[in-house]
């Protein structure tokens, strides 16, 4: 029996699981216990108990899925972005192509404990590309699953979290070895994109970095990559943000600090909610709540003589995880169908063009591919009393278009080169605890 | 306060060709292709003497102060002054025939050229999915000129005249004319019977209305692009403006060796475009003080336009959705130019006046303008040809609503062939349409951006509602490769339980805006025709 707050994309992979009911009723409470209404958010409501009866506006903002700092840090370049980004990262290895400098995980004894990766990947979508022995890209897999849907199937069902992963890693059950799926010791690690929080995990817990998930794309490994950040994100977007109220990126992001600013994602998601709840309007995410793959853009593929591919969008781009009525897309491939011959052979990914560039990353994709969320709003909120800033932006003449989201009170002229020298080290990231994070700042400054 | 003199640079008006910063906007132009001759000395001198001929942006701003200053004085157009003003551009492979270091330019689409880009802007394709150009006049794989040139005058005989001693020159040192093209202002057509408003397009919409601003100093110390609004704080993050409706933009954006617009901080200077001997450069030294020209000639059908506006209004059946205002839906102006935003349900001329054709802003930003907040395009669709091309405030796909500044572009068009007349029904549609041309610092970062990721594409720039394909493509121009089907919503209720589709599916003719030729071109600053490439 499904729960009130259903899974992403209405996915059933409960429905296969020793107790569905089971599950679907702790996703529900997770979930509830996420988007619950409180005193500190007048604009929010629960989709499942809206405040009124009435058709809900629903907007769908837009953002692409090869991350903005990526390219902003390559002069715009995507084949750069996507070359920068391409390989998992090694946590305790030192500052990433998005600047973001992972703490180890420490074992008990403060041990360093190796070889945990995530990928470098921020804009809530993930990819890996698996290449042919001669190094051609033959497929390029993307997700946007959020590891909380992923870590309650562990610790609920083992069976089913095997089953799934031998399913999408191609595998087959029998080839998943469930020790490797959990972690086998206590460990602790300090998560930047949590506030700086130490966070711990006992032995049994699932370990959302296993080989299997960094292989195989299962469901996102980026810190910030969480539908709990999707969810304060939308939560703090619904608050009226500094006086006169801030209405534009990126004084409204900074000011809210309720995100990254230079992403695509994170200003995007909070500038559409922010939108509405200036209109005085009621505003969540719908459920299902998730982050969702919308689409690829076919326009900027061509094939090895340039010339335009047919049917990109459904024979190329294949959703693998998608809802019933597949608006919803969790899980994609991009392969080109069998068939499709170059020289008398099977055609591959990398005998594409995007962008008139020929494939060889899969970040290239990851640039056409856009993403969304659907936020909902009702007339009738009431008027809501504005937020003090946290922060404002500021910038770097050393590096063009980054903004360094600076705590309120202290100039942009001051402390630059130093606030960026910090930020390299752990760049300030809000949520889900923003306020956390600007005692650090603060300390820095 | 002095202006920053990175983010407001001295600009060389005496080596900047005049029709990129300064536009032509003359009535009369002729746009000509020259392919070169097999004699590269030749060649070189033909270019010294075209030079000397090319118009200086410091020639056309002056005019444009003494044409403004007789205006003010005498109320009327002062008819006597008169110009003809000339810009030169260049291919690819011509650059590489003229110098050394031409293959140090990296930009892909300029290399590459415009067929190779065509299937990706979504051009007509032939059955079988190879690019079509049997129908482009100029630019198809095999016609594409070295150097194409745009001549503009006030008068049609003094324009004859500087286009004929033009090709005598190019002729006397062997180059070939393979296309000559002259468009004309539609007013230019008027007569006893027929009246053509000036600045319009054969659709019948004024057009080149939202130009940016461009940030930059003259050496006469004058800003080139006047300030009505007075610059606030310079920490302030959101776009500065000249005036209402008219953002700054950094040069750097169209000319090659100024400060560059940042997708994030609109106020800040970006590092010029490197070039020559600096790290990582995008162009030779000597590709300072030029720009990329995109040449588009779209083929308009007015006739089939007017059978989907008019099809598609009965289809609906709403009373208060006649054909006229589903075309200004669609281009998100009225005929004289008039902001759907200002004036949602009929033209209305005192929308269309200097103070308020340009006055508006889709969210937000209206406020301050006692104009309604459209955040979910309920006013003006999210699909509107203006809207998909230039989103103003709110956030896009590609972050901050200032980041749309860097994708802008300075459009220097003008229609050719003779206006259509509806009491003369045409079979087949006889050639008219816009001689589209545009100067800009990118070409895939600017032109190709605004086709491909918007206006060929239902999702983007914005997705205020639940249709998860999104709002629509952009209905006027828009393209769409293999089935050319394409359709739009128009939103009559912010919940969107009063979307409508407006599609071409039905439509006999399925496109109305039709490339017929084109190219992409470089178009250097006078001291390098005469000094690099001339000689």
């Amino acid at each position: 029996m499904p729960g009130t707050h259903t899974p992403p994309a209405n996915i059933k992979d409960f429905d296969r699981g020793a107790n569905p009911t089971l599950l679907y009723q702790k996703w529900d409470a997770w979930i509830g216990q996420q988007v619950a209404p409180s005193a500190d958010y007048a604009a929010w409501y629960e989709s499942t108990n809206p405040p009124q009866n009435g058709n809900p506006q629903t907007a769908a903002p837009p953002w692409q899925g090869l991350p903005h700092t990526a390219l902003l840090l390559n002069n715009k370049d995507v084949l750069a972005a996507a070359k920068a980004v391409d390989s998992p990262v090694e946590y305790g290895t030192g500052v990433d192509a998005l600047l973001v400098n992972q703490p180890d995980f420490l074992t008990a004894t403060g041990a360093r404990f190796p070889g945990l990766k995530y990928r470098p990947h921020d804009e809530y979508l993930e990819w890996v590309t698996l290449r042919d022995p001669d190094g051609v890209v033959r497929e390029v897999c993307f997700t946007c699953e959020g590891p909380e849907y992923w870590g309650l199937i562990a610790k609920y069902d083992q069976a089913l979290l095997v089953t799934l992963y031998g399913e999408i890693t191609g595998k087959g059950p029998a080839g998943i070895d469930p020790t490797k799926l959990y972690f086998s010791e206590p460990l602790t690690h300090v998560e930047p994109f949590a506030g700086n929080q130490k966070l711990t995990f006992k032995a049994g817990d699932y370990n959302p970095y296993n080989e299997y998930n960094i292989a195989a794309a299962v469901h996102l490994t980026q810190g910030a990559n969480t539908l709990g950040a999707e969810i304060k994100l939308a939560m703090d977007g619904s608050l009226i943000w500094g006086s006169p109220a801030k209405d534009k990126d990126p004084d409204l992001v900074c000011c809210a600090a309720y995100g990254e600013p230079n992403r695509f994602s994170d200003p995007t998601i909070g500038n559409e909610v922010n939108t509405l709840a200036r209109q005085n309007m009621f505003v969540t995410l719908r459920d299902p709540l998730g982050l969702y793959i919308q689409t690829i853009l076919p326009n900027d593929f061509t094939d090895w003589n340039d010339q335009p591919i047919a049917n990109l969008k459904t024979d190329y781009f294949v959703p693998l995880r998608q809802s019933g009525d597949k608006s919803m897309t969790l899980r994609a491939k991009f392969k080109v169908p069998d068939g499709v011959m170059r020289n008398g052979k099977q055609a591959r990914v990398g005998d594409l063009k995007y962008k008139g560039v020929p494939i060889s990353m899969g970040g290239q994709i990851a640039d056409a591919i856009t993403m969304n969320l659907f936020a909902q709003a009702l007339p009738g909120a009431p008027q809501q009393v504005s937020q003090k800033c946290y922060g404002h932006p500021c910038f770097d003449s050393n590096h063009p278009g980054f903004v360094l989201l600076t705590k309120v009170g202290i100039p942009c002229q001051a402390p630059k080169a130093e606030m960026f020298a910090h930020m390299l080290t752990v760049r300030p990231k809000t949520a889900p605890q923003t306020r956390a994070t600007f005692r650090r700042l603060a300390h820095y400054s | 306060m002095t202006p920053d003199p990175a983010l407001e640079p001295r600009l060389d008006w005496d080596d900047i060709q005049g029709n990129i910063l300064g536009g032509f906007n003359k009535d009369h132009q002729t746009l000509i292709g020259l392919e070169f001759g097999p004699d590269v000395g030749q060649n070189k001198k033909f270019l010294l003497d075209l030079a000397k001929r090319v118009t200086p942006l410091k020639a056309v701003l002056s005019y444009k102060i003494t044409r403004a200053r007789l205006l003010l004085e005498s109320g009327e157009e002062p008819t006597s002054l008169k110009a003809v003003w000339t810009a030169a551009a260049f291919s690819f492979d011509a650059l590489r025939t003229l110098t050394s270091d031409a293959d140090s330019f990296t930009d892909l689409e300029f290399r590459q050229g415009l067929p190779r880009s065509s299937a990706r802007l979504g051009d007509p394709t032939a059955k079988d999915g190879v690019n079509d150009f049997s129908e482009w006049v100029i630019g198809a794989p095999g016609r594409i000129p070295d150097v194409l040139i745009i001549v503009a005058g006030d008068d049609v005989a003094e324009l004859a005249d500087a286009v004929t001693s033009i090709n005598r020159s190019a002729s006397s040192f062997g180059l070939n004319n393979i296309y000559e093209e002259t468009g004309h202002d539609l007013s230019h057509y008027s007569d006893e019977d027929h009246t053509f408003p000036s600045g319009h397009e054969h659709f019948g919409f004024k057009d080149g209305i939202s130009q940016p601003g461009i940030r930059g100093v003259l050496p006469n110390g004058r800003f080139l692009t006047e300030r009505t609004i007075k610059a606030n704080d310079p920490d302030d993050s959101s776009p500065e403006y000249a005036e209402v409706g008219k953002p700054l933009v950094c040069a750097g954006q169209f000319v090659l060796g100024y400060a560059q617009q940042i997708d994030t901080a609109p106020r800040q200077a970006g590092p010029p475009r490197p070039l020559g001997s600096q790290p990582n450069p995008i162009a030779p030294s000597w590709a300072g003080n030029g720009s990329f020209l995109v040449f588009r000639r779209l083929r308009q059908d007015v006739a089939a336009f007017y059978a989907f506006v008019n099809d598609n209004a009965s289809a609906i059946g709403r009373t208060d959705l006649g054909p006229e205002r589903l075309a200004a839906m669609l281009v998100g102006r009225w005929p004289s130019g008039a902001p759907v935003i200002r004036t949602p349900l009929q033209d209305d001329p005192k929308q269309a006046t200097r103070s308020r054709i340009n006055a508006f802003a889709y969210s937000s930003d209206n406020i301050s303008l006692n104009l309604p907040n459209d955040s979910q395009g309920v006013i003006c669709p999210i699909a509107g040809h203006v809207r998909k091309v230039n989103p103003r405030d709110g956030d896009t796909n590609i972050g901050f609503a200032s980041a749309t500044l860097t994708v802008r572009i300075l459009r220097r068009g003008i229609p050719y062939g003779k206006p259509f007349d509806p009491k003369a029904p045409e079979s087949p549609p006889a050639d008219r349409g816009l001689l589209f041309l545009s100067y800009q610092a990118a070409i895939a970062q600017q032109f190709e951006f605004l086709c491909t990721n918007w206006m060929n594409n239902a999702l983007l720039p914005r997705n205020p509602s639940g249709h998860t394909e999104g709002l629509g493509f952009d209905m006027l121009v828009g393209q769409q490769f293999f089935g050319r089907e394409r359709s739009a919503y128009l939103r009559f209720a912010p919940d969107g339980t009063q979307d409508i589709s407006v599609t071409n599916q039905n439509s006999l003719v399925k496109d109305w805006v039709v490339p017929t030729g084109g190219g992409y071109f470089f178009a250097p600053s006078i001291s390098t025709l005469a000094n690099v490439l001339g000689g």
